[in-house]
């Protein structure tokens, strides 16, 4: 429906409501006008009542001549008037004291006049028996003239009654006609009203009926994208649940993972990132509650070997065992961990006393001691116990884990199957040994290294023959390191391969100039450490050397340390049967204080032994150490052996072992260590002087060497000026 | 709004337009008086009675004079009319005791006065409103002069629907005979 329709109808309703009113108000003064022409009773009654008079006044005129027109006149006709003139007393009397008469009077009716009239006719007619002619006309007259008055009254009332009816009808129909077209007008109006009411209607009817099928296929296309909606929603879900699905695979995946990275597959027991965890956890647990985390590092004694000949799945075997065996031990709280390997690591926290800790490894030791049974054979392992404490040791797992690592590295080195407790000294025996390495590299960088050498003399004629290269490490800040600090380490880290090398090297080249020099032939003897021979083509190295410097191979003695020949490598052997085909000649070093047993005295090709400084310190006071000295010196001499004692400091000591034949000493009495220079210096006075006692050793010029114990490789070279 | 207007007009229009209706419902009266045997009477014949009625003491009518009529139950009714002064005490027995006396089985009273004024009144009136056959006005019997002897009163002041053209033509005084037929 647009405004201006709107407009339309509410002026057309508005129109037709102004026309009902108007027709309902001239329809209000029709009713009026007719209501005025209605008689009202007072009205109807007056006018009967007058005429009623009008007859009663007739009738008794009428009574009245019948009864004394003749004479004498009989008694019913005086009767009949008698009657009559009462009743026209009675109307009298209605019309004076009525309210019919009274509006009667209003309108000019005479009452006066008649009631005298009444009261004169009265006395006329009953005063006397005899009515006289006179008195009977007197009478007759009065009648009459009340005939007349009353005549002319009604006349008069008519007459204006017609006038008044008259206006009311020509008003009455004025108002009828204005009511009657107010009513067409309604009629037409109301006719339009509906008309267009009809028409909107229907109009309404068809926007209805277009409304619905619109709504009907708005509804068909919703329920159809409905369907539709519906179905994508459906596979949304499926591919929702598959998701879910996938996700959970992945979940479950990711946990198998955890479970993996957790725990180790092997033995079960937890992975180190768990290990860390729980780890972690205990500290901060272990702060709040002020009690001691302790951490166990375990290694099994010997494993590599188990590993290596029965193979790894004994191997694998045994670990599993020997982790059920720990876990059984452990408390609730605990935690054991693999660190790969055969490394155990365990965490026990919340403890409160030291004496837990023990009875924990002691447990854990006695379990582990425990023979297994592996693949038929009873195997007998036992295991290195590191022990860590929190907050003692560290703060954190890495420091605890790396001191418990050293702690348990101590235990092996004190021989294995035991506990150690770690203590700040291993940690700074740790430090120095990290501090040595890297300086080591720069050393060996920077070749801070130098070559001392110190004097092997011949007992008898005071001779030097020969000098033992050592090799000294003067560091800038910690000063002379001892090669006892450093070569250990070296042979660790390898390094001692290039020191060796360097260390050969130097002392070959020194003691071919200074045999070039002074013409006299003295031996070198260079330290060879046991992996010199394991790791490299030591040989050849020497081959290499004496080509390089030139000096020859008789020249050169290699001290060798008891362990190569221990271990009965035929590698090894080669090696050393190589070398004395070149004319090397090897010697045993620290002869004595290694589990040496005698008959690879026979079995290597070895030619010197070099007795060891504790037995000779020993000699002047413990007659056992003599005795000894005496048999080693004795079976020497009887296997055709050379012998040097070392670590002579008194003259005691060189008398004694010149009373006991043997010829070759070295020691502080005979000279010490010192650098090239002051070693030459030294050595040239000596072989000069040649003197006999010790004292004058110094001042002794090089001279010739005498051969103490004579083989066809002959050690010490004269040398020669 | 518009359909309310016009809800109301037409109410309205509905309402005038309804006949006005009685409101008060007349109750209809029985009388208590029983069926009577009037004797001829010994004095001045009053009111002559004929028609539908069971006693008669004249030929086929029942002539009663005013002590007969004073004998029934008498009832005063105050009341103003258009033909008197101000309010009146009517004296006289009720119509309906009077019917009911002379054993009346119709239902239409033909009432004719000496001024040979005539009306049909119908019986239901009286038993709708108390209308006395008045003898008495204000103590003093009725005289011919002054409408007697017998003035049939409605009891207008008592009743505003008798005051109607209709009950006032039907007050006939001066009454002489009745006649009642259906």
């Amino acid at each position: 429906m647009t405004n201006s329709n709107a407009r339309f109808s509410s002026l057309i309703c508005s129109i037709f409501l102004v026309v009902v009113v108007a027709s309902i108000i001239s329809s209000f003064y029709v009713h009026r006008e007719v209501k005025g022409m209605q008689l009202n009773p007072d009205r109807i009654e007056r006018i009967l009542f007058m005429r009623q008079y009008e007859y009663e006044l007739l009738r008794t005129t009428t009574a009245y001549v019948e009864a004394y027109s003749a004479t004498p006149s009989d008694l019913l006709s005086r009767q009949y008037f008698n009657n009559w003139f009462s009743v026209l007393w009675s109307r009298a009397n209605s019309i004076s004291e009525g309210s019919v008469g009274a509006a009667a009077i209003e309108d000019g009716f005479n009452i006066e006049d008649l009631q005298q009239s009444l009261i004169v006719i009265d006395r006329l007619v009953y005063e006397s028996e005899v009515l006289s002619l006179e008195n009977y006309s007197t009478s007759l007259d009065l009648f009459k003239r009340l005939t007349e008055s009353s005549h002319d009254y009604q006349q008069q009332r008519n007459s204006v009654h017609r006038e008044i009816s008259l206006q009311r009808q020509i008003n009455f129909f004025q108002y009828f006609k204005a009511e009657f077209v107010l009513h067409m007008l309604t009629l037409i109006l109301g006719i339009f009203v509906a008309l267009y009411l009809a028409r909107a209607n229907k109009k309404l009817l068809g926007l209805g009926v277009k409304l619905e099928d619109l709504v009907k296929q708005r509804t068909e296309k919703l329920s159809y994208t409905n369907i539709r909606l519906i179905n994508e929603i459906e596979k949304k879900q499926l591919t929702e649940e598959r998701l879910l699905e996938s996700q959970s695979q992945i979940e479950r995946a990711k946990k198998k993972a955890e479970q993996k990275a957790n725990y180790d597959s092997l033995t079960t027991l937890a992975s180190k990132t768990l290990f860390n965890d729980r780890f972690e956890q205990a500290l901060i647990r272990s702060r709040k509650a002020k009690t001691e985390v302790a951490l166990l590092f375990l290694d099994l004694d010997r494993f590599k070997n188990i590993n290596d000949t029965c193979g790894h799945n004994t191997g694998d075997q045994l670990l599993k065992m020997a982790a059920q065996r720990i876990n059984s031990v452990l408390r609730d709280g605990d935690t054991a961990a693999r660190f790969g390997g055969d490394e155990f690591a365990l965490l026990l926290p919340d403890i409160k006393s030291f004496t837990s800790i023990e009875h924990i490894v002691d447990q854990i030791m006695i379990e582990l001691r425990k023979p297994y049974n592996l693949s038929g054979n009873s195997t007998v392992v036992s295991a290195s116990i590191g022990i860590t404490l929190f907050p003692k040791d560290g703060e954190d797992t890495e420091t605890l884990l790396r001191k418990a690592d050293r702690a348990m590295y101590k235990a092996k080195e004190n021989g294995r199957n035991n506990v150690q407790l770690f203590t700040q000294a291993m940690d700074d025996d740790a430090h120095a040994r990290l501090f040595l390495e890297t300086a080591l590299y720069k050393a060996i960088e920077k070749k801070e290294f130098q070559v001392y050498y110190q004097a092997i003399v011949n007992n008898l004629n005071n001779k030097v023959t020969g000098a033992e290269a050592l090799i000294r490490w003067p560091h800038e800040t910690l000063g002379m390191i001892p090669p006892s600090k450093f070569i250990p380490i070296a042979e660790d880290m390898d390094l001692i391969l290039e020191i060796g090398e360097w260390v050969l090297y130097t002392a070959c080249r020194d003691v071919q100039r200074w045999q070039t020099a002074e013409g006299n032939p003295i031996t070198v003897s260079v330290n060879v450490s046991y992996r010199q021979f394991i790791k490299q083509d030591f040989p050849d190295l020497v081959r290499k050397v004496l080509q390089k410097t030139g000096l020859a191979a008789q020249f050169l003695i290699l001290e060798i340390t008891e362990r190569l020949l221990i271990e009965e490598n035929q590698a090894v052997l080669a090696q050393f049967e190589e070398l004395v085909s070149m004319g090397v000649e090897l010697a045993i070093d620290d002869f004595g204080t290694g589990f040496s047993s005698l008959s690879y005295l026979n079995k290597f090709p070895i030619s010197i032994l070099k007795i060891d400084r504790s037995f000779i310190q020993d000699i002047t006071e413990s007659k056992d150490h003599a005795e000894l000295v005496k048999a080693i010196l004795s079976m020497a001499f009887n296997l055709n052996l050379r012998v040097i004692a070392e670590g002579i400091e008194t003259s005691e000591q060189a008398k004694f072992l010149i009373d006991n034949n043997c010829t070759y000493c070295q020691g502080y009495y005979f000279g010490k260590p010192a650098a090239l220079a002051s070693f030459e210096k030294d050595f040239k006075k000596k072989n000069r002087i040649g003197s006999n006692t010790q004292q004058e050793v110094g001042e002794s010029k090089l001279g010739t060497v005498t051969h103490m114990n004579l083989t066809d490789n002959s050690l010490i070279v004269l040398p020669s000026n | 709004m518009l359909y309310k207007i016009l809800f109301i007009f037409t109410v309205l229009s509905v309402i005038s337009c309804s006949e006005q209706k009685d409101m008060s419902v007349a109750k209809y009266k029985t009388s208590i008086v029983k069926l009577t045997n009037f004797a001829v009477p010994k004095g001045e014949v009053i009111l002559k009675i004929s028609g539908n009625i069971s006693q008669k003491n004249q030929a086929d009518e029942l002539w009663l004079d005013t002590a007969q009529l004073q004998k029934l139950p008498q009832l005063v009714v105050t009341t103003s009319t258009l033909w008197t002064k101000g309010e009146s005490e009517f004296k006289g027995p009720l119509m309906r005791d009077v019917l009911s006396a002379i054993g009346n089985q119709a239902s239409l009273i033909s009432a004719v006065a000496i001024n040979e004024y005539k009306i049909e009144i119908p019986v239901s009136d009286m038993h709708t409103y108390n209308v006395i056959l008045a003898m008495e006005k204000d103590g003093q019997l009725l005289s011919l002069r002054d409408k007697g002897p017998l003035w049939l009163v409605y009891p207008w002041s008592s009743n505003k629907l008798l005051q109607e053209d209709k009950y006032y033509s039907r007050s006939i005084w001066q009454l002489v005979g009745l006649n009642l037929h259906d």
